[in-house]
């Protein structure tokens, strides 16, 4: 079914972005995936599995309530991983999101204490977060002159004409 | 009919709102140099970063409705911190309002240079939302490397500064 809401546009957007850059970053040499600037979370590597791993986690909240523990001992993980973890986790919130509803809300530990957190706040993290660590890693290919790919709702738009979301 | 409103979307606009209100706050502690400083992949200066969400936001609100909040100064007069301050508040409650009001299906016409555009609002309520998100990272980008030290502006600082609007509960395990 055709669905026009935002949040699923919103989400489609965000699986959208993750994957074109990751693609765009697949194509990096080692000493570029390790590049940094000030003020950014870290490497364009760090920078994208954080995004992955959060994303992984804030969907295992959304969708079970639970949160998701990733293996301690698992090896870093590889670009090729994390598009596939971005696809699905993507898809997952496209799904998800449009249907929380006003009063949803999630038991979060918050430094030992048990914390009840709205679900729109946490769809409204996810957002941010993937958003804002996006922004970082395109401020870093500039700084290694690299075009960044173009990921606006504009270049979503233009991209995704005549397709459902 | 009455529109009803996305629980999420408008709080996704809240939070844009409070966002914003927030780094215009931190900003109008720096110094003219400060406002003045850029950084290599962000937007331009701090000072034009700001004044470009705060215009782009009311550019968003005038594609929908027709209506575009009006500043009571010429954006190429590279206005004051201040003034663009003052209009963010008025741009921010026209945000909200249009999300609150206007249906995501409903259609935006555009005629530029002999040719027409259609579109959903979703789209426009979609951009809004990046847009904002993506240049107040180019801000805070510039300002760590500035050194100046940041509050939470996230989901969760979002939480936290609103505990008693949204209800929150805490326990000890």
């Amino acid at each position: 079914m055709k669905r026009n809401d935002t949040l699923t546009t919103l989400f489609a957007h965000n699986v959208w972005a993750n994957v074109q850059l990751l693609e765009v970053c697949a194509k990096l040499s080692d000493v570029q995936l390790d590049a940094t600037i000030i003020g950014t979370f870290g490497t364009i590597r760090e920078t994208l599995a954080h995004i992955v791993k959060s994303e992984r986690s804030y969907f295992s909240r959304i969708s079970t309530g639970k949160r998701y523990d990733f293996p301690e001992d698992a090896p870093p993980l590889t670009l090729t991983e994390m598009l596939e973890s971005a696809r699905t986790t993507g898809q997952g919130l496209v799904e998800y999101a449009p249907k929380v509803q006003p009063g949803d809300s999630v038991q979060v530990d918050w430094d030992g204490v048990m914390t009840a957190v709205p679900l729109t706040v946490v769809v409204t993290q996810v957002i941010n977060h993937a958003t804002e660590h996006r922004a970082q890693i395109m401020a870093i290919l500039t700084q290694l002159g690299i075009e960044p790919p173009g990921l606006s709702g504009w270049d979503y738009f233009e991209a995704r004409k005549g397709l459902s979301a | 009919m009455m529109n009803q409103p996305e629980t999420t979307l408008v709080e996704l606009i809240r939070y844009n709102n409070w966002a914003n209100a927030q780094i215009l706050a931190i900003c109008q502690k720096l110094t003219a140099d400060q406002l003045a400083t850029a950084a290599p992949g962000t937007y331009g200066t701090i000072l034009d970063t700001l004044g470009h969400i705060i215009r782009a936001e009311a550019d968003y609100v005038g594609r929908i409705t027709s209506n575009r909040p009006q500043p009571p100064f010429k954006w190429e007069g590279q206005p004051a911190l201040a003034d663009i301050s003052a209009f963010a508040t008025q741009v921010a409650d026209a945000l909200l309002d249009v999300v609150q009001r206007i249906p995501p299906t409903q259609m935006v016409h555009e005629e530029e240079n002999g040719l027409t555009m259609d579109y959903q609002a979703r789209h426009l309520f979609m951009q809004a939302i990046n847009h904002g998100i993506e240049h107040r990272t180019n801000i805070t980008t510039i300002l760590a490397s500035l050194g100046i030290a940041l509050p939470e502006m996230d989901g969760w600082g979002y939480l936290f500064a609103h505990a008693d609007r949204f209800e929150m509960k805490e326990g000890r395990l």
